[in-house]
């Protein structure tokens, strides 16, 4: 079975816990429980026939407290970079975490996700911010782990991207 | 016992010192006063310790270096009055207070070595084949992998009880591919290696990770790269204690960030209200001007045209004339509102340049001499030279205005109005004094808001807008100016312009 490695990164409380646990276990928590170390979980996914296993790599939020060590993302075939949607702050630190990217693993592969999707009301990621990212080449998918929506999606569309 | 952490000693926690075991912080101040403590006393001392204590008295071995306290510094491995070992760390923060920081030590070093040295008697024995290896192991929580090969070991020793919790098939004595086992030693084991390779008695230690158990709780997990007398071992042991001192401490600043930054969003939403309001009243008085400014027009012309007016009668004549007064007043009303909504938004600019301000108070005593005539107000000032001061001489001349308006307007009838000028320790300072009525403190402390003093109406009746010393305040603020007022009920009121 084709194995690889997924990370999620992300500013704090953007949901990077949150997507992996709906994802991986079909559940969701109100309650934010700040992630300390690393977690990782497994899924496979099957695709056209095609069964690969997932190790996703859930990782700390990048803050001034927990910086994520570029070597977290060593072997990484996947990167998600997760922006809270309601949170401007957390598209800086996605920006910051593509450069760490770039220059640790270059040939992974990026997908941004804009969580919160539940809450757009609230949102403070506009167009012109998500049309900047996407003319910088990037693929973003909205999602919410609360609802469960754009979830698989996104896996999927990762789990593609990595393939190909 | 203390409840918040500053993010300075946060973020030092969380930098420098994880897994925590045996977290004890105590806050003092630079003489090692005791201001407060956090976690867990009764590890290092045998008495809660008291605030106003020095914290010397509790851990002798700080007596030597107070007062003041050294910051920062680490002590290694000093014994406590429990008789257990402990890294001292101690940390200053912005606010001038002390953190005198307790790590537990008894554990983990300790531990490893006496890993190391069971090991290798286990080895002794089991070359000379006196004792089953195994049993030597038993006590401890550590996970011990002797490395064979590339990303290969053999399980040594016993299992440890967390490791029975996890779901897996791996069994004492068998080979494990460690990082299938846990990935996380992947990015471990590069780091790894390398120690390995240097040759040299020790132990390195790895980040810490998260496991899920087969009944779905968690276990926070570390590992030691260790090398002794020619051998390679990963040891893998569980995090106890500490862990909750981290999560507690991380959990905090990161809620409390996560609130701080609902409030900034909060605020800057508001802002963007407010600035709707402010460019709505903008465009409305401004729109607003020409058609009150063609009636009023309207009317002057009527009441100039002697051989029209005369042909109304009394009663319409005084109308006519009412409504040119009341037409005057809402053009002063709506200018003012134009003005005050622009200032809100900063749609203005404050160019300074010198000008002369015996030019500026004949200048505003000039706009206000009709004013002052029709309540018999008399008017000085004692400034008789040329005096120059930097500022803005369109909006000075405003504020100026405005203050000699307000002053007339709470001055009653043959009264007086003057302006000071005084220069005290390089300030310029301008008073504008009335003798009228007054006003007590609760409504002097709010003048300044704009809309604040309800536009009360002034000694003749006359009515204002409240706007004018909003407007004043503003403009002064913008010259980073300040602007004070003293007043005394019926002795009258000074606003006071310090440049
Ligand atoms: N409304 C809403 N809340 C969400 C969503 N995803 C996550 N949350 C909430 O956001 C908070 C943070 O979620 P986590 O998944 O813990 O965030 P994280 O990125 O793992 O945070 P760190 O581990 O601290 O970096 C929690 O209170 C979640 O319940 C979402 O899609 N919609
Ligand atoms: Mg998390």
């Amino acid at each position: 079975m084709i194995k690889k490695k997924v990370v999620m990164l992300g500013s704090f409380a953007v949901g990077k816990t949150s997507l992996v646990q709906q994802f991986v276990n079909s559940i969701f928590s109100e309650k934010y429980q700040t992630t300390i170390g690393v977690k990782i979980d497994q899924k496979n996914v099957n695709l056209n026939g095609q069964e690969v296993n997932l190790l996703l790599w859930d990782i700390h939020g990048n803050d001034d407290y927990q910086k994520v060590k570029p070597a977290y993302l060593m072997g990484a075939s996947g990167c998600f970079v997760v922006i809270d949607g309601t949170r401007k702050a957390s598209l800086n630190v996605a920006n910051e975490l593509i450069e760490t990217v770039n220059s640790t693993v270059p040939n992974a592969v990026v997908l941004i996700l804009i969580n919160k999707s539940d809450l757009k009301d609230e949102w403070e990621i506009d167009t012109f911010d998500i049309d900047n990212l996407k003319s910088r080449g990037f693929q973003i998918i909205e999602t919410s782990a609360k609802t469960n929506t754009g979830v698989d999606d996104a896996f999927t569309t990762l789990t593609n991207l990595m393939l190909s | 016992m203390l409840t918040n952490l500053p993010e300075e000693i946060v973020r030092y926690l969380v930098e420098e010192l994880p897994p925590f075991t045996g977290l004890l912080i105590v806050k003092t101040d630079e003489e090692g006063k005791i201001e407060g403590y956090y976690g867990q006393y009764v590890d290092y001392f045998t008495e809660e310790p008291k605030t106003g204590d020095y914290i010397h008295d509790y851990s002798p071995a700080l007596f030597s270096m107070v007062p003041p306290l050294v910051s920062p510094m680490v002590l290694n491995k000093i014994k406590s009055q429990t008789n257990n070992y402990a890294d001292i760390h101690i940390v200053d923060s912005d606010s001038d207070s002390y953190w005198v920081i307790f790590m537990d030590q008894t554990n983990e070093v300790e531990k490893i070595q006496d890993i190391l040295q069971k090991i290798n008697s286990g080895k002794l024995k089991a070359e000379t084949g006196k004792s089953e290896n195994n049993s030597l192991f038993d006590v401890f929580s550590y996970l011990q992998i002797s490395i064979v090969g590339d990303k290969i070991g053999t399980v040594v020793g016993s299992l440890p009880m967390w490791f029975r919790k996890l779901n897996t098939k791996i069994n004492e004595s068998d080979k494990v591919l460690y990082t299938e086992l846990f990935p996380y030693l992947e990015v471990f084991e590069y780091e790894a290696i390398e120690f390995w390779n240097q040759s040299k008695n020790g132990n390195l230690k790895s980040g810490i990770w998260t496991e899920t158990t087969k009944d779905g709780s968690e276990l926070v997990l570390n590992a030691y790269a260790v090398y002794y007398e020619d051998e390679k071992y990963l040891l893998i042991g569980e995090v106890e204690s500490g862990i909750d001192g981290a999560q507690t401490s991380l959990q905090m600043a990161r809620d409390q960030k996560l609130a701080y930054e609902k409030l900034e969003k909060a605020e800057r939403k508001l802002k963007t209200l407010l600035d709707y309001k402010d460019k709505f009243v903008s465009i409305v008085s401004h729109d607003l001007r020409s058609p009150v400014a063609a009636v009023l027009g309207i009317a002057e012309m009527l009441l100039n045209d002697k051989q029209e007016i005369s042909k109304l009668n009394d009663f319409n004549q005084d109308m006519l004339q009412n409504i040119k007064d009341e037409m005057l007043r809402l053009l002063d009303y709506n200018d003012k509102l134009y003005h005050w909504s622009n200032l809100e938004l900063g749609n203005f600019e404050v160019v300074k340049e010198k000008n002369n301000l015996l030019k500026i108070i004949e200048t505003a005593q000039r706009t206000a001499e009709q004013k002052m005539k029709l309540k018999n107000i008399r008017f000085s000032t004692n400034l008789k030279d040329n005096h120059f001061i930097d500022v803005d001489s369109t909006l000075f001349l405003q504020v100026m205005n405005n203050l000699m308006g307000n002053a007339i307007k709470f001055t009653p009838e043959n009264g007086s109005i003057s302006i000071d000028v005084n220069v005290k320790d390089g300030k310029t300072l301008i008073s504008v004094n009335d003798s009228g009525i007054g006003m007590p403190l609760e409504v002097s402390k709010n003048i300044f808001s704009g809309f604040a003093r309800n536009s009360s109406l002034g000694t003749g009746g006359e009515k204002g807008t409240g706007l004018g010393l909003g407007i004043v305040k503003k403009i002064i603020d913008a010259h980073n100016f300040e602007v004070f007022v003293e007043s005394e009920i019926n002795k009258g009121s000074s606003f006071i312009i310090s440049i």
